[in-house]
């Protein structure tokens, strides 16, 4: 994964995107046990364009010109499915703009806060993601002001309860 | 250990001993909890495809699947 990470960051660095961090499974994992996933999902800030509409155009034009693959909905970076999802709403740009940064074997790399993680699975609202929430509350150190404000912002508090009462 | 619920103190330790564990796997370093990743994606591939399901456990260059053959299909 780190020639991956590697590759993430020149893309950052060349203005593919404006900044990215792993999210999903692999993010989770950061901060509990290991799970099971068979992709890395990587949110990513993106320029609009001149219509207004983002797409994830540029970066897959990029990657093909390094010579990777699509896969379905993923595009397979040195040996790792990636899924790019654009920030699609105001809790992920400020997941994204407060990612932890991480160092992975010598490569810099950014991690969505364990906290984000929680209010973006209650957003989600899949099975998956209320057993990764009782997984995060278990596992994770979360710093529980900083969750009470993120939930308190993007309207999640009743989610919550109704997740963990 | 005393019972708890009606489950017997062998069987309470053995649940304590699994906890114990899972917090010992959280607290590994991210590179390791990575390799902890590809490891069940092998064996979580066998059981899928067996089931017909074509998944790709992780290819990183260096790792013990690197020259693995590719299955003809992904899916997560």
């Amino acid at each position: 994964m780190k020639r991956t990470l590697e590759v993430l960051n020149e893309l950052e660095r060349e203005g593919v995107f404006t900044r990215y961090a792993i999210g999903g499974a692999m993010a989770a994992t950061f901060y509990t046990e290991p799970v099971l996933t068979f992709d890395l999902d990587v949110f990513v800030l993106l320029q609009s364009s001149a219509t207004g509409l983002v797409s994830l155009a540029p970066i897959y034009d990029a990657l093909r010109t390094r010579g990777y693959k699509e896969e379905q909905e993923c595009i397979l970076i040195e040996g790792v499915p990636v899924q790019f999802l654009p920030a699609y709403n105001a809790l992920i740009e400020e997941a994204l703009a407060q990612a932890r940064e991480i160092d992975y074997e010598g490569v810099p790399a950014r991690v969505v806060r364990a906290e984000h993680l929680i209010a973006i699975c209650l957003q989600t609202g899949r099975a998956k993601d209320r057993a990764r929430v009782a997984m995060l509350r278990e596992q994770a150190h979360l710093d529980h002001e900083l969750l009470a404000d993120i939930l308190n912002r993007h309207q999640l508090e009743d989610k919550w309860k109704l997740w963990t009462e | 250990m005393e019972a708890v619920d009606g489950v017997r103190p062998e069987i309470a330790r053995i649940f304590a001993a699994k906890e114990q564990r899972r917090q010992a796997l959280a607290r590994l370093p991210f590179p390791a909890k990575v390799r902890a990743v590809m490891q069940l994606q092998e064996m979580a591939a066998t059981i899928m495809r067996a089931r017909g399901k074509m998944v790709r456990p992780w290819a990183i260059s260096g790792s013990s699947v690197e020259n693995r053959s590719a299955p003809t299909n992904t899916s997560r």
